[in-house]
């Protein structure tokens, strides 16, 4: 600066400064150009547990061999593979990290090119269901998918056609050809979308369920009554679910379903929301009360009991206090069609579990005076998936 | 005094839910607005048979009966001597202790 200063004097000067201040105008726009021109692509962490299971496309576009196919893969994008047993009660933490990293996928907007199910050799319902939900999810960002189902065992194969998986995403359902044993049939999966502003007819939805389980299934349900129950689990989903905006990255639904296994003679009727969970919604009458304090220590788990036993906590305990408006009656609600009462009835054997965050809720029929269990779990599961298995 | 009798399945729905309106057509504050409510005011008898229906979700019953005690138009004694629930059907029998547990509750 201090030549130009000595060399160009006057109007000379004054012309270069302005040529100089517009060559870097110039320049700041073409920058600006060339960004938004480059879609920012956040960065996808991925854990040291979930390197199985996930891989990133790094470099160029790749060729992926599968089977006697080729699959090209793009760069940046992801291939997911499903572990050997996915299943929540067998192998929760492998089944909940592969969901996990589908909805990071999906939130994130990353292009998954592959879902490898050659590895799966056995799935449970609830997987099915909560994988099935996520697919529902990952259509619309994803309209060109293609499958490979030729390396997918047959009876996994008869399964997600059952439950509508490749109807759901658009494509032609292979056709399975897997003998005349069929562990458990589905009834199509059914979404439902949760909008704040229009009325629900949670009544229609669960009124018309126990008829059409006994015409799709063939069978009698007889003295079981699973619409107080179902009615409050939609009407949790409704009210709690989705009332933080912050989860607006995907669509407020929620998922239903109902498996059959004639050979057990069992039903599982399962319900699932990818929302803030029962944990996460727990309400106290005081939010600044030192019940409020104590209870927001508590784990996932923990509070997750408390929604489901704190009925019977009433009478003088800390669960009194923690009633709003004659909230709070939901929950136990929920676990009423497989307690043994007079009310319903199911045989012994039967099961609920509720996966919400970190925390599960086991109750059983044959547990005394109706106490579930608690399990802490090591890895979060994103909403709530109730599960009744009914044994008729 | 004249008497009223209100059959939830008949004159209102068979597949009532929810707590508010906004949770559907046939929720507990409907039922307790629109039918309720005007009943005990017109000074009568009530008797609600919880016959007729599917089955009922805690929500809607509590906001119904609970919600007709948190609404403090009427008090306990009037609500005891004018107000009956019952249930025609003995499959629906379950649902009168718990009404009479969340009016109960409603009042501490």
């Amino acid at each position: 600066m201090m030549g130009i200063r000595t060399r160009l004097r006057g109007r000379k000067a004054s012309l270069f400064v302005e040529r100089h201040r517009y060559r870097l105008h110039i320049l700041k726009v073409k920058r600006r150009k060339r960004f938004r021109r480059r879609s920012y692509v956040p960065p996808f962490r991925i854990s040291e547990e979930e390197r199985p299971f996930v891989k990133i496309i790094k470099g160029r576009d790749k060729n992926l061999v599968v089977g006697a196919a080729t699959i090209r893969v793009s760069k940046g994008s992801l291939v997911i593979t499903l572990p050997e047993i996915f299943d929540f009660q067998k192998n929760y933490e492998d089944s909940a990290r592969v969901i996990a990293i589908f909805r990071r996928a999906l939130e994130a907007k990353r292009k998954i090119s592959y879902i490898d199910f050659e590895k799966l050799k056995e799935i449970s319902s609830s997987c099915i269901m909560v994988f099935s939900a996520y697919a529902d999810m990952w259509k619309c960002y994803a309209p060109n998918v293609k499958t490979k189902t030729q390396t997918w065992l047959p009876s996994i194969a008869r399964k997600f056609a059952d439950i509508g998986f490749f109807k759901m995403l658009g494509f032609t359902e292979p056709v399975v050809n897997c003998g005349s044993y069929i562990d458990q049939e589905f009834m199509p999966l059914e979404a439902k979308v949760v909008m704040p502003s229009e009325k629900c007819d949670i009544g229609a939805i669960a009124g018309g369920l126990q008829e059409r389980i006994e015409k799709y299934f063939g069978i009698s349900l007889g003295g079981v009554r699973m619409y107080d129950s179902v009615t409050e689990a939609i009407y949790n989903v409704h009210d709690h679910a989705y009332r933080d905006l912050k989860h607006k990255s995907l669509p407020f639904k929620w998922w239903f379903s109902v498996a059959y296994s004639r050979e057990e003679n069992e039903l599982t009727v399962m319900i699932f929301d990818h929302g803030l969970g029962i944990p996460a919604t727990i309400k106290t009458s005081n939010k600044f009360s030192s019940y409020h304090r104590y209870i927001s220590k508590w784990s996932d788990a923990a509070r997750l009991y408390l929604a489901f036993e704190r009925e019977r906590r009433r009478t003088g305990g800390p669960g009194l206090r923690s009633l709003i408006n004659g909230r709070g009656h939901g929950c136990p609600d929920i676990a009423r069609l497989i307690s043994p009462n007079d009310e319903n009835e199911v045989k012994e054997s039967s099961r609920l579990s509720v996966i919400s965050g970190r925390g599960q809720y086991v109750l059983k029929w044959s547990d005394k005076d109706g106490r579930g269990d608690k399990n802490e779990l090591a890895v979060k599961l994103q909403g709530t998936l109730i599960e009744w298995r009914i044994k008729l | 005094m004249s008497s009223e009798v209100i059959v939830v399945g008949e004159k209102f729905s068979k597949t009532p839910a929810g707590r508010y309106n906004t949770d559907g057509p046939y929720s507990g504050a409907r039922f307790r607005d629109e039918l309720l409510v005007p009943a005990l005011m017109r000074g009568s008898e009530v008797t609600v048979d919880l016959s007729g229906v599917i089955g009922y979700g805690s929500s809607f019953l509590e906001e119904a009966f609970g919600g007709l005690v948190r609404l403090h138009k009427f008090d306990k004694g009037d609500l005891a001597t004018r107000l009956h629930i019952i249930a025609s059907d003995p499959r629906k029998q379950c649902y009168v202790s718990r009404v009479e547990r969340y009016m109960r509750e409603a009042w501490l």
